[in-house]
């Protein structure tokens, strides 16, 4: 399964491929002025309170026809997951609702964020 | 002088005259002469107012004589004093003189005045008379003679003490010295027996007249006695004041009258103003000696105290000029030591005019060497500021590489996510994607290293310029440290040149004070001569002053003894002064 890895301070996550539309600088919005609906951007350094020293990327992607722009520290690359490594999200995790799965990639564990509950977080201004 | 006093003076002669002169001629020449009875009728009759003519006239001259006494009783400011001492003095004599006048004249005048009337007297008859009238005046004269000088006595004694020395009045009053006047009182009282003896012998009848000659002859006796009793009493008491002391000289005997008991006052009161004044004399000697030989006892007790102090001070200089004497000796010996000091100065002082020499030349030498400091110091320090722009330049260059950099390192990352967002793009592609897939993700290795160099690149600027940072802060720290040095190098030139001129003049100094030192080695020889010849003297002086001593304390004993001779004069003189007073 290729995934666009990202970090997020010490935190390395990770978005199917298939979601993801582009990639690019994190301080203006790609959608401005193209008359397409209005883009949710959810900024998530700050969501997970971690604090970036250079500046922010953005990840251009779709959910439901959604156009939905996240903002990361660092962006890592394409990555391959190896589908036997891909772990569903345990139950006592079940509380934290933002991922759905695990996987791992040259000894490095990756969170697979769920578009689905990216709502959950609170939209940036 | 009380005036019932004159008046009873003045009416003295006439009553003794009139109650007495003429009942007694009358009895006397009509017992004694053989008148014609006529005329002893007239002369009984009308003799006693002749008599009262003649008293009269007599009234008239006595009151001019008396006046003066008269006016200075009654006025002591007249200034008639001696006039009236005159008047007083020679009333008496002329009053009995004229009295005497009166009977020796008058009754002859009225013996002719009778003739001429035809009162059967004749010339025998006048020449008769004349005895009985000159021996009736005289007793009568007589009488009043020594009444008026008992009465006048006071006013003639008061005068008398005002005038003082009455000389010139004295001279010019009439005499009747007690010659004169025992004369007449035997004369008279002779001539009255004799005259009373051939009447009663002739008529043995009338022997109350010869009483009655004994009467006047009694009483004349008893005033002249009297009057001369009286100024020998007073002249006698005046003696006893003055044995007695108590100013007894001071005290004038009066002037009674113009005889030898006048005299005698008078010379005695001569005698004792002479005594009076040689006793003021030797009082005032007495006084002026006393006085001085105060002042002697009181000036010899001061230089005998002066003495003393001297004494006292001669003795502490002697003890002074011991210790003088023994203090130069140690004095000597200090500036024998301290010519041998500045000996010692003298060869340190030429030791220290090398070294001074040697300073100068270092001093020179240092300065030189100096110079040749600021010179490369200079050169250093343009080399520093040729450094710093050169740095300066390399910094701007540095910054221009770290523009690039950031320029590749921009680029390296748009490649970057160009290179990503293919791969996306071709994974999104599926399998037709593969290709290109693997071409984007060789680009963005291409990429990421590009950009890993840029950011080593602008790592190594970085580092670089803030080598070169630190280096410009050196290269200024230096150039700082530089103006330092240099402007502590033209201090030190300064301090140089002023080392250098003050060790010129030290060293000038240093040959003055070696040619000093000199002189005073020479000068301290000669102190140390000149100090034990002092010394030689101190002790002479001492010796000196001691015999000094010796010799005032004999001057003391004597000013001593001269001090009690002087108290001794003093208390002579004191005593000499109450003597004498007693006399005053």
């Amino acid at each position: 399964m290729r995934v666009l890895a990202f970090a997020i301070g010490e935190h390395r996550l990770g978005l199917p491929a298939e979601y993801v539309s582009s990639v690019g600088r994190g301080e203006h919005s790609p959608s401005g002025g193209s008359g397409q609906s209005a883009v949710q951007e959810y900024n998530l350094c700050r969501a997970f309170g971690a604090a970036s020293s250079e500046g922010l990327r953005a990840i251009n992607c779709e959910w439901n026809g959604q156009a939905i722009r996240l903002l990361v520290d660092h962006i890592v690359g394409l990555v391959d997951l190896d589908d036997q490594t891909l772990a569903v999200w345990p139950s006592m995790l079940s509380g934290i609702n933002l991922f759905y799965a695990l996987g791992m990639a040259d000894t490095k564990m990756y969170l697979l964020l769920d578009l689905s509950q990216i709502e959950t977080l609170k939209p940036r201004a | 002088m009380k005036n019932r006093k004159a008046q009873l003076i003045l009416a003295i002669p006439d009553l003794i005259a009139v109650f007495f002169g003429v009942p007694l001629l009358i009895i006397f020449i009509g017992h004694s002469v053989d008148l014609p009875p006529l005329a002893m009728k007239v002369l009984t009759w009308v003799g006693p107012l002749w008599a009262l003519l003649l008293a009269a006239e007599l009234q008239v001259f006595s009151r001019r004589r008396l006046r003066p006494v008269i006016v200075h009783f009654s006025n002591t400011e007249s200034g008639q004093a001696e006039r009236a001492f005159v008047a007083a003095l020679d009333f008496p004599l002329v009053t009995s003189l004229h009295m005497l006048g009166h009977f020796a004249l008058g009754v002859p005048a009225w013996g002719l005045i009778m003739m001429v009337l035809g009162t059967g007297l004749n010339w025998g008859h006048i020449g008769a008379v004349l005895i009985p009238g000159i021996m009736t005046g005289a007793v009568v004269g007589s009488i009043i003679f020594l009444v008026e000088e008992k009465l006048l006595h006071a006013q003639v004694s008061q005068l008398s003490g005002q005038l003082g020395d009455s000389g010139q009045a004295y001279q010019r009053s009439r005499r009747m010295s007690l010659s004169w006047r025992l004369g007449i009182l035997f004369l008279v009282t002779m001539s009255l027996a004799f005259s009373f003896g051939l009447i009663i012998a002739r008529y043995p009848g009338i022997w109350y007249l010869a009483g009655l000659g004994l009467a006047a002859t009694l009483t004349i006796a008893y005033l002249t006695a009297q009057s001369i009793n009286r100024a020998v009493k007073l002249l006698t008491g005046k003696m006893q004041g003055i044995s007695g002391g108590r100013g007894g000289l001071t005290q004038r005997l009066p002037i009674l009258g113009n005889d030898e008991l006048g005299d005698l006052c008078r010379e005695y009161n001569r005698f004792t103003q002479q005594v009076l004044q040689l006793i003021r004399e030797v009082s005032n000697v007495a006084s002026n000696l006393a006085a001085s030989s105060q002042q002697l006892a009181a000036s010899s007790q001061e230089m005998s105290a002066s003495s003393q102090e001297i004494s006292s001070t001669v003795q502490q200089i002697s003890k002074g000029t011991a210790v003088q004497s023994e203090r130069l000796t140690q004095m000597a010996k200090e500036v024998e030591k301290l010519s041998n000091s500045i000996k010692l100065i003298e060869s340190q002082g030429r030791m220290t005019m090398v070294s001074s020499q040697k300073a100068i030349d270092a001093s020179q030498s240092g300065a030189e060497k100096n110079y040749e400091a600021v010179a490369r110091m200079g050169e250093i320090y343009q080399s520093a500021a040729l450094t710093n722009q050169k740095v300066q330049e390399l910094q701007n260059k540095s910054k221009e590489i770290g523009v690039v950099v950031s320029l590749i390192s921009n680029l390296s990352q748009q490649t970057d996510f160009l290179a990503l967002n293919a791969a996306i793009e071709a994974a999104r592609a599926g399998e037709a994607g593969k290709g290109f897939s693997v071409v984007a993700d060789e680009i963005r290795v291409l990429a990421v290293e590009a950009g890993n160099s840029a950011m080593k690149v602008a790592s190594l600027i970085s580092q670089v310029e803030k080598e070169i940072a630190n280096t410009v802060e050196v290269i200024d720290r230096s150039r700082s440290t530089i103006d330092a040095s240099k402007a502590t190098v033209d201090q030190t030139e300064q301090s140089l040149k002023v080392i250098n001129s003050t060790v010129a003049v030290a060293g000038t100094m240093v040959k003055q004070i070696a040619e000093a030192t000199r002189n005073q080695s020479k000068s301290a020889g000669e102190v140390v001569k000149l100090a034990s010849d002092v010394s030689t003297v101190a002790i002479d002086t001492a010796a000196s002053t001691q015999q000094v001593a010796a010799a005032v304390e004999e001057l003391t004993a004597s000013m001593e003894e001269l001090t009690a001779l002087a108290q001794t004069l003093s208390q002579s003189a004191d005593k000499l002064n109450g003597l004498v007073s007693e006399y005053e």
